[in-house]
C-alpha cells in the first residue's frame, strides 16, 4: 500500500489518460499521432516517481506529438481540452536532473 | 430474484450499447468497492483513512450514484418499464439503490464524526450490497435488457447518457472520477479496471462532442 503524495502534474494527468484514449479512438484514423499520444500519456501516468529524465523526455514527446499543443484546424472540444491539459502537465514536469518538488 | 436467464447471452461488451456502457462502469465501481473494503479493514482496527474515505465517497456519490444510477433510473429502467409495465427486476434494483444511498449517508456521517468502527460497518454493508446488486444487473437484468432493446431505442438511450455525462455532470467530471478511482486502486493494491482495453473503450465511449448525430464513438 502506497501513501506518498503525488506531484501536481500526476493529478492533472490522471484524467487525461482517459481523454487521450478517447481522442485516439475517435481521431486516430485521420490523425495517427493521437494513438501514439495516448500511449505516451499512459506511460507517463504510470511512470516511476522521481525519474525526472524519463518524465522530461516524455514531456518533450507530448509536445512533439501535439505540434506544440496546438490542435489542428477544426479539432473538436475534446482535442482542445486534451491539448490544453497536456500543455499544463508538460509545463509542470520537473526538468531532467531537477530535485523532486 | 429468479436466476432463470442463464440461457440469455451475457452482455456483449465488445459492442458499445446501452447495457455494455453500464457494465463497463460496474467494473470501476467494483474497483472502488475493493479499495473501500480495504479501508473498512483498517477502520475496524481503529485506523480510519479519512482522506481516502472522502475520495471514495466522492466517487460513489458522483460516479456510482448520480451518474451511473442516474443513467439506470432515469433512462434505462423507464425504457424497459415502458415495454413491460410494473417490470419487477427494475423495481428491485431501484429499492437497492435507495438502500445504497442510506449506507453512503451513514459512511459520510461516520467519517464526519471520526467513527472508525461505524464507518467500517457501513462500508462493509455497502460493499456487500453493491457487489450483489451489480451481479444481479450484469447476470440477469442487463441480459434481459439487451434482448428487449432494439437499435433505435439503444441509440436514444446512448444519446441520453451523453446528456447526463456531459451536460448534467459537467464535462470532465466523468474522467476526474475515474482518475480518483485509479488513485485509490493504486493506494490499496487493487487492479485497475481501465487496464482492460475493452473496459477502457466502454468508459470512454460516450462523447460530449457533437461528431455528427452519433454521440458514441465505438
Amino acid at each position: 500500500m502506497t501513501t506518498t503524495a503525488s506531484p501536481v502534474w500526476r493529478d492533472q494527468l490522471a484524467p487525461l489518460r482517459y481523454l487521450a484514449a478517447k481522442v485516439a479512438r475517435v481521431h486516430g484514423g485521420s490523425h495517427p499521432a493521437m494513438a501514439t499520444l495516448a500511449e505516451v500519456v499512459a506511460t507517463l501516468a504510470d511512470s516511476q516517481a522521481g525519474d525526472h529524465a524519463a518524465h522530461a523526455a516524455l514531456g518533450r514527446r507530448l509536445g512533439e506529438l501535439t505540434g506544440g499543443f496546438r490542435p489542428w484546424s477544426g479539432a473538436c472540444a475534446s482535442v482542445h481540452q486534451l491539448f490544453l491539459g497536456l500543455a499544463a502537465v508538460a509545463a509542470a514536469l520537473p526538468a531532467a536532473g531537477a530535485e523532486q518538488a | 430474484m429468479p436466476s432463470c436467464h442463464d440461457h440469455l447471452p451475457p452482455v456483449d461488451c465488445d459492442r458499445v450499447s446501452a447495457v455494455s456502457i453500464l457494465s463497463g462502469e460496474h467494473r470501476v465501481i467494483l474497483q472502488v468497492l475493493a479499495a473501500l473494503e480495504a479501508m473498512a479493514v483498517r477502520s475496524a482496527a481503529g485506523d480510519l483513512p479519512a482522506a481516502d474515505a472522502r475520495d471514495a465517497l466522492e466517487v460513489l456519490r458522483t460516479f456510482a450514484d448520480k451518474c451511473h444510477h442516474g443513467k439506470e433510473e432515469d433512462i434505462l429502467f423507464p425504457a424497459l418499464e415502458a415495454q413491460v409495465p410494473g417490470f419487477g427486476p427494475t423495481q428491485v434494483m431501484r429499492a437497492e439503490h435507495v438502500e445504497g444511498r442510506a449506507l453512503i449517508r451513514a459512511m459520510g456521517e461516520a467519517l464526519a464524526a471520526g467513527g472508525a468502527a461505524t464507518f467500517a460497518d457501513a462500508a462493509r454493508g455497502y460493499v456487500d450490497l453493491l457487489r450483489a446488486h451489480i451481479g444481479k444487473e450484469d447476470d440477469i437484468l442487463f441480459r434481459i435488457a439487451q434482448e428487449m432493446l432494439g437499435p433505435e431505442q439503444d441509440a436514444a438511450i446512448l444519446d441520453a447518457y451523453r446528456r447526463i455525462e456531459h451536460d448534467d455532470m459537467g464535462d470532465g467530471t466523468h474522467f476526474r472520477m475515474l482518475a480518483i478511482a485509479d488513485r485509490l486502486a493504486g493506494t490499496y493494491g487493487v487492479a485497475r479496471a481501465s487496464d482492460d482495453a475493452q473496459t477502457m473503450a466502454l468508459l470512454t465511449a460516450v462523447c460530449g462532442c457533437r461528431h455528427g448525430a452519433n454521440p458514441i464513438h465505438a
